[in-house]
């Protein structure tokens, strides 16, 4: 990511160089018994904080505007920072514009700016999270990604069950957790490869969050193994989106890299709360979709 | 019968090692972090062509566990056959039905398995296919476990063309339920004494559509000359023989005796391979122990004068330091 901000590194760098310059230029260095460590390490540890933010800032973020005024921001705190900690050792004289007024004039510009950077990463991150609502719903935990699909993992999944039902709990409202499973997907391993299974379960979650509603959330179990959660679903809800969701599979003809269009069916398992409670909420989901499975296919895909 | 060590280098790269890197890769692992300490690089793994020591692989299992998904074990387990495995592959994906796949497996495991050693028991109801420590690594215990129990039943799956329905046993508690319940189903029991893959006799015999006994005979042929079914991993190797003996009380001087080396030689041998002596004999005694109290019915003091012990109280003791749990609550559990 830093490669892609060159010039702002560049930029600050040649300013950092000509504050230095020109402060030694204008002051004399103090005597080893004038300096006042205490204060080289306050100032100083700031400093460095400052700098910490701005590369990280600029290591997280593609370019754009935002990006500009976040790094704009932090890169006149630094700079305002490090001229507080120069003139620590090098006096300047009484009056001049480098004593104090530098950085007077710095620091408070990088705020202004950082602040203008932040209140556009707020409206820019309102853009995401709509984007990412399926995905993450109000909860985001970049460890329990499943690396795959970009979707929540088990963990996650277990997280979210908790945080559900202590929710469904205080507003009274029934939710459903469906456990979705693609049919003969091991045949497919063996025949197209473990890389046309990747793209095909990378294909099958955007397909499966397209047919969610806003309020679901969508989690990669484990394999070929999908969790929907649904809050505020009965068990006639719960069924019509189940329905929907494997008829959006069954429907769906996934193109290999060959350009042959591979079918697949899936099988669902539900459960739902009340009457089941939280614990049995995966177990009972579980013991649905093997029935599921067994129903479909008397021959049991695994 | 020859024997390999943790550092004898026979493992093609080809098979196990990279099988697993390119699971890894497909999860987009960093290939320079997943090779770091193994000395291994990217060439070798593409060029197919090196050997490699136990300990190498054991190493790169490490580092993969450590950096990889939670999956990479069931994903690397669905890719590893049928692979180039010379005549010894051959015959196995000629295999009559499951009994005769088992059983090759079991013949030639040096081959098939080198690092995992599986075997295999015939028992009232079905087969039992036990996995055990061949020569180390028993670190990586529960990554080659996942791996080697699903690349047999996924295999054998492709093979019969149809699902079997496995039932598994592992020791202790599995760090990810989510994975085995997707990959291995739902017949899994944890906290076992020993770790198995058990299945009933009715999958056994029905015949497969792939297999071809002419094919099969000729590879065995070749696979016997070959002489890997005389290879046998260290540990494997003391294991078996310490079951097979057990009734001439065994110890560290018979064994060192019967592999022809002094006890300092065997000493170190057993420390390279991070055991002793006394942890193989009670291991193949706390086996025996269980086999006999449950499925055979023995009484607690026969089963301690045939193990070598004082009296009943002696194995009852050492059962409970072994297992956690005295004999008498084993009794009726097979």
């Amino acid at each position: 990511m830093l490669a892609l901000h060159l010039w702002k590194l560049l930029a600050t760098l040649l300013a950092l160089n000509l504050i230095l310059i020109a402060t030694l230029m204008i002051g004399t260095v103090k005597d080893w018994g004038d300096i006042d460590w205490l204060d080289i390490l306050g100032e100083g540890s700031v400093t460095l904080m400052a700098l910490a933010w701005w590369l990280f800032t600029l290591n997280s973020r593609p370019a754009g505007a935002v990006t500009n005024w976040l790094a704009m921001g932090l890169a006149l705190l630094f700079l305002g920072t490090f001229q507080d900690v120069v003139d620590e050792v090098i006096t300047l004289p009484e009056g001049h514009f480098f004593r104090g007024g530098l950085e007077s004039t710095l620091t408070p510009c990088g705020l202004i700016l950082l602040t203008v950077g932040l209140f556009h990463w707020h409206r820019e991150q309102r853009v995401f999270n709509q984007r990412e609502r399926k995905r993450e719903q109000f909860y985001r935990e970049y460890r329990l990604q499943d690396q795959l699909t970009g979707l929540g993992d088990a963990r996650y999944l277990q997280q979210q069950l908790q945080l559900m039902t202590e929710r469904a709990e205080r507003e009274g409202q029934p939710f459903a957790l469906l456990l979705l499973d693609i049919d003969h997907f091991s045949v497919t391993n063996r025949q197209y490869g473990s890389q046309e299974c990747d793209r095909l379960l990378r294909e099958l979650s955007e397909l499966l969050l397209l047919n969610l509603r806003r309020c679901d959330l969508l989690c990669r179990y484990a394999g070929d193994r999908f969790a929907v959660l649904m809050p505020g679903t009965g068990q006639l809800l719960a069924r019509e989106q189940a329905q929907q969701l494997a008829n959006a599979v069954q429907h769906f003809a996934y193109k290999t890299a060959q350009g042959e269009s591979l079918f697949h069916t899936a099988s669902v398992g539900l459960a739902l709360n009340p009457p089941t409670r939280r614990e049995q909420l995966l177990t009972v989901a579980t013991q649905s979709l093997l029935q599921a499975k067994e129903a479909q296919a008397p021959r049991q895909a695994a | 019968m020859s024997l390999y060590d943790i550092d004898t280098p026979f493992i093609p790269i080809h098979r196990l090692p990279a099988a697993l890197v390119e699971a890894c890769l497909d999860r987009d692992l960093d290939p320079e972090k997943l090779l770091r300490g193994t000395g291994l690089f990217m060439d070798d793994v593409q060029r197919g062509d090196r050997l490699l020591q136990p300990a190498h692989c054991f190493r790169l299992i490490d580092n993969a566990s450590r950096l990889g998904p939670a999956e990479l074990p069931f994903l690397t387990g669905h890719r590893l056959f049928p692979g180039n495995y010379g005549p010894a592959g051959a015959a196995w994906t000629n295999a009559a039905n499951l009994l005769d796949a088992l059983r090759i497996l079991e013949r030639f495991a040096s081959t098939l398995s080198p690092l995992w050693w599986p075997r295999l028991t015939m028992e009232g109801g079905g087969a039992r296919l036990y996995w055990s420590n061949a020569c180390g690594g028993a670190a990586n215990a529960e990554f080659l476990n996942a791996l080697m129990m699903t690349a047999v039943s996924s295999f054998c799956q492709w093979l019969g063309e149809r699902p079997f329905p496995w039932h598994y046993a592992v020791p202790g508690r599995v760090k990810h339920p989510e994975q085995y319940a997707v990959h291995w189903g739902p017949n899994l029991q944890e906290n076992s004494r020993s770790c198995f893959m058990w299945i009933e006799r009715d999958s056994l015999l029905a015949p497969w559509p792939r297999s071809s006994a002419s094919a099969a005979a000729s590879a065995i042929a070749q696979a016997t000359q070959n002489s890997s079914g005389e290879l046998k991993g260290f540990v494997a190797y003391v294991d078996h023989h310490l079951m097979e003996t057990i009734d001439q009380a065994p110890s560290m001087e018979k064994l060192a005796m019967h592999l022809g080396v002094s006890t300092a030689t065997l000493k170190r041998r057993f420390k390279k391979h991070d055991t002793h002596f006394q942890a193989r004999y009670d291991q193949v005694r706390q086996q025996l122990a269980i086999d006999w109290l449950t499925r055979q019915g023995l009484s607690v003091e026969e089963v301690a004068r045939r193990l070598h012990f004082h009296d009943g109280r002696n194995l009852r003791r050492a059962f409970k330091r072994w297992t956690g749990v005295l004999p008498s609550s084993l009794l009726g559990t097979a």
